[in-house]
């Protein structure tokens, strides 16, 4: 699992690339941030409920609707500092080149897919804003989740395809 | 022509909805069609969503039917929600025929999107608690119970208990621990959750009175799927769709609660009836609820009082 | 066509785009959506689309996933390693091969606070490994000890994929945990006997550290309470059900945080390297998650998972023989996938077919926890396994004049170690099942 080592690389990246890292940082802070304010409701709402019999109303729901918001936002960072795990034992002997070439084709599905999902978010958000369906006990509308959905699903496709100018130029690794 | 449709619901193969309501069904439809009409039923969310996007599912053709409880798309059917008001239902059956008349005749419009075929509620919801007996109306006081929708929520909370909010398979746990005093929950499901192992009290509310509280499941079809059928299939279906086999549906829902009830009875969990006397205190206490409800239908448009009383009357037209 | 061919064409699909590079989420997206394309039509799957995401990232149980790896980050950067280390070192050190068993027991103390295998070899190998090394060990036995007990970050509870692993199957997240924990304990002594075999065997690989004061090591394991304090209130509070998971690991969450701040580990761009590493991390689980979501709904519209299982139940084969097909195939993905997309991709393939077969007269449940545990254990060996094993790299680009053929060698009796607990968990299931009767 290529998971939970970061640390700071001095990554160079064009005038695109600067602001992309720096949005998709953004995401990643907005995330880390609601994770915060998550695990913190939920320490209230345990101490409400057993020392004062008064837990948090919904607390179910904005778990829900919170760390659902925090994982989209996780995404465009990871692909980011390319994170997404691959398989490379077929190819690590082969040359860079073509260990590039396939890595351009494989962000730019990955940008698609991305963007595909942006597309059909926002279709679901439009039905879900005309049905008005919301959740059971606080009534939050289903739709306010969608928003940063879309826009997470958009700056991984974003991102996606920076990497993909990457591979082709061959400016990184 | 064969057609099978995919029947999509949130429920595990074991629970009721699944056993004795759609596959039941399913084996009508294959039968009077000469098997040219066959159902393929997914459990337990497997082409994927969650339960509250199910009825978008059967709208948008992800399943053929779906299953749902009406409750959890919260806010896309405000007038059905009536049937969850507190007291309002006499029995499954009855009300299931009466929630069919009443979308047919008040709330058609909430359904346009889909080919509905049944509405149907569960058998009376019951109070199982751990450690106190409830008897009367301060027992709830301070006690802290499982509510499964936003109606039986704010009824606890009237009647002096305080709602928890959690995911059904945390309530076992929950309850083994103390984390909280009980559940509120029809037998059909009790044993499921292992209520006959937690709990030693149930309190169960006078049947001739009407139930503490009820939820109502809605049976939805893809429209342009069942446009496609050819005229014979259509025809068994529509045979197999309606008030009458509402009503059947909340027959079987009733009938799945003896055996579970029997199970409670075996483990040692001692059932006491609340009587008429009591209810009516009970039942003053939730009445602000149903004003409650009234004055939401009254701001988004509809004549709330009438959709009550015509919800009422409907009930006991079909109560014999 | 049957569903198993309709399965056995688009598993090939997927295989095809994980050789070539793909993301291993987006493989299972591409070749899942094409597979429901192709069963359902375009409208569906466009439909499923609007809401595929949303319904798979808000699912409750499943937002322990960031939690945990937010906590394992504020653990990683407040310290605690260093205190367990210490607490080892003080106790077991003047043993021969002591201060490797230390890093071991260290490591399967920090896993207790710590979902994740890679974080507990890094954060164990910047505190032991220089150590280690000053102390006159060898850079095989030193390295292969670390990556070794690195895997206890996941085979001691909390563990991300035994999550994953409880969704899949519908199984109690808090009962995994408990099953987990002896099988976890085995591990690490199993470990430790390995160094200490090593030891006896060729001395000169392992000497003996320095003896401490019965003061010195009281202080050294007092300094460890904050992860004694942790780990009681996150699996106590899930086990003793007063919190649901969720609520156990933000409860986990806020005092790991609360640690690394008091530590000062949260200074400068600390705070930021914890949400980073987070959000790495959690877009690589969910990605997967997302991908094995699509690829799920077209096996289950095939109905190729239950044509298999009833094909293979109906090959009337050995149990015992179905179990270690199972467990051969997990150790050949191994050495090629990562742990979770292997649970991830195979488990809806795998379970129906443990519960359709009987093994040793087991109810479901204890059924389902023990093949969890077992797949667990089996899964987590490719960490450890050449030639892609996670682990072994994060050991020696931690250190670089450890070649990593070195580090592979040394890995060898450790791996006879893991395969040896596997059997005995696979013929002795009670010792999984031990802690689910209290
Ligand atoms: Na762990
Ligand atoms: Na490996």
């Amino acid at each position: 699992m290529a998971d939970a080592i970061y640390t700071e690389t001095d990554t160079q990246y064009g005038p695109i690339g600067r602001v992309l890292d720096a949005l998709s940082k953004a995401f990643a802070i907005a995330a880390g941030i609601v994770l915060t304010v998550l695990a913190i409701l939920s320490l209230v709402s345990i101490i409400g409920r057993s020392a004062f019999a008064m837990p948090v109303m919904g607390d179910y729901e904005l778990v829900q609707i919170m760390s659902a918001v925090a994982v989209a936002m996780s995404l465009p960072f990871c692909q980011m500092v390319r994170g997404h795990v691959i398989v490379d034992f077929f190819t690590h002997n082969c040359p860079p080149k073509i260990n590039r070439f396939m890595d351009l084709i494989a962000n730019l599905l990955l940008c698609l897919g991305a963007f595909l999902f942006a597309w059909r978010n926002a279709v679901g958000l439009m039905e879900l804003r005309k049905s008005g369906d919301a959740s059971m006990l606080l009534d939050i509308p289903t739709w306010v989740g969608y928003v940063p959905f879309i826009l997470s699903f958009a700056l991984l496709g974003c991102t996606a395809l920076y990497s993909a100018w990457e591979d082709f130029t061959g400016e990184r690794k | 022509q064969e057609v099978t449709l995919k029947v999509h619901h949130f429920l595990g193969p074991q629970a009721p909805q699944h056993a004795a309501v759609l596959a039941p069904w399913c084996d009508k439809l294959a039968k009077e069609s000469n098997d040219k009409l066959k159902c393929q039923i997914f459990p337990a969310m497997q082409l994927g969503g969650t339960p509250p996007q199910l009825y978008d599912q059967a709208r948008d053709g992800i399943a053929d039917v779906i299953l749902v409880l009406a409750g959890y798309a919260a806010n896309r059917f405000p007038r059905m929600e009536v049937f969850e008001l507190p007291f309002m239902m006499t029995n499954a059956e009855a009300t299931s025929r009466a929630a069919w008349d009443y979308q047919e005749t008040l709330a058609k419009d909430e359904f346009a999107e889909t080919k509905l075929l049944a509405t149907f509620v569960h058998g009376p919801g019951n109070i199982y608690t751990t450690k106190k007996k409830i008897e009367k109306l301060d027992d709830f006081k301070g006690l802290k119970l499982r509510a499964p929708t936003r109606q039986t929520n704010k009824l606890l909370a009237m009647m002096g208990a305080s709602p928890v909010g959690m995911p059904v398979p945390a309530v076992p746990e929950a309850i083994s621990k103390g984390v909280i005093d009980g559940a509120v929950i029809p037998y059909e499901v009790a044993p499921a959750i292992k209520m006959n192992e937690l709990v030693k009290h149930t309190a169960e509310t006078d049947r001739s009175y009407n139930a503490l509280y009820t939820a109502v499941f809605l049976v939805a079809m893809n429209k342009a799927k069942y446009d496609s059928l050819p005229a014979d299939l259509k025809k068994v279906l529509d045979a197999n769709s309606g008030g009458e086999v509402s009503g059947m549906f909340g027959k079987a829902m009733l009938a799945a609660d003896a055996p579970a009830k029997e199970k409670m009875l075996a483990s040692g969990v001692e059932i006491n009836v609340i009587p008429a006397a009591e209810l009516d205190k009970w039942k003053k206490a939730s009445d602000a609820l149903d004003d409650a409800w009234v004055k939401d239908m009254d701001a988004k448009g509809f004549d709330g009082k009438k959709l009550l009383q015509s919800a009422q009357d409907l009930t006991k037209k079909y109560t014999k | 066509m049957s569903g198993i061919e309709y399965g056995l064409i688009i598993g090939g699909l997927m295989i095809l785009l994980l050789a070539l590079r793909v993301h291993i989420g987006g493989a299972m997206l591409i070749a899942g959506s094409i597979g429901y394309y192709w069963f359902s039509g375009a409208d569906p799957v466009l439909s499923y689309f609007k809401h595929a995401a949303y319904a798979r990232f808000s699912v409750y149980d499943l937002s322990v996933v960031p939690l945990f790896l937010l906590m394992g980050q504020f653990a990683t950067h407040g310290g605690l390693s260093k205190a367990l280390f210490k607490a080892g070192n003080a106790m077991i050190g003047h043993w021969r091969g002591g201060m490797a068993m230390a890093g071991v027991s260290a490591c399967a103390g920090f896993g207790a606070i710590c979902g994740s295998s890679l974080a507990t070899a890094a954060t164990m190998a910047q505190v032991a490994l220089p150590e280690l090394r000053s102390h006159g060990y060898s850079p095989r036995l030193a390295g292969a000890a670390l990556a070794a007990g690195g895997t206890l970050g996941i085979l001691i509870p909390p563990s991300v994929p035994l999550v994953i692993y409880a969704i899949l199957t519908e199984q109690s997240i808090g009962k995994l945990f408990m099953a987990a924990f002896v099988p976890g304990i085995i591990a690490a002594l199993g470990y430790m006997a390995v160094i200490s075999i090593i030891a006896r065997l060729s001395p000169g690989d392992a000497p003996a550290g320095d003896r401490f004061s019965w003061g010195q090591r009281l202080q050294a394991i007092i300094d460890t309470w904050p992860v004694i304090l942790i780990f009681a209130v996150v699996i106590i509070g899930i086990y003793g059900g007063w919190f649901t998971p969720t609520e156990a690991a933000s409860v986990g969450t806020v005092a790991t945080a609360f640690v690394a701040w008091n530590s000062g580990g949260l200074k400068g761009r600390g705070f930021l390297e914890c949400v980073y590493g987070a959000a790495k991390a959690t877009g690589m689980i969910f990605l997967i998650l997302l991908g094995a979501d699509v690829l799920n709904v077209f096996l289950a519209l095939t109905q190729m998972p239950a044509e298999l299982a009833r094909w293979v139940v109906g090959l009337n084969l050995p149990p015992l023989m179905i179990i270690f097909t199972i467990i051969a195939i997990y150790l050949f993905l191994g050495c090629i996938m990562d742990s979770l997309s292997m649970l991830m991709l195979t488990i809806p393939i795998f379970f129906p077919i443990i519960v359709g077969t009987d093994f040793w007269g087991m109810e479901l449940e204890p059924k389902a926890i023990w093949f969890g545990i077992v797949a667990l254990m089996t899964v987590e060996i490719g960490l450890i396994t050449p030639p892609v094993g996670m682990n072994v790299y994060i050991i020696s680009s931690m250190a670089k004049d450890i070649p990593m053929k070195e580090v592979f060698k040394g890995i060898v009796p450790f791996l006879c170690s893991d395969l040896a607990r596997i059997v005995l968990l696979v013929f002795f299931p009670g010792i999984t099942l031990i802690a689910l009767n209290f």
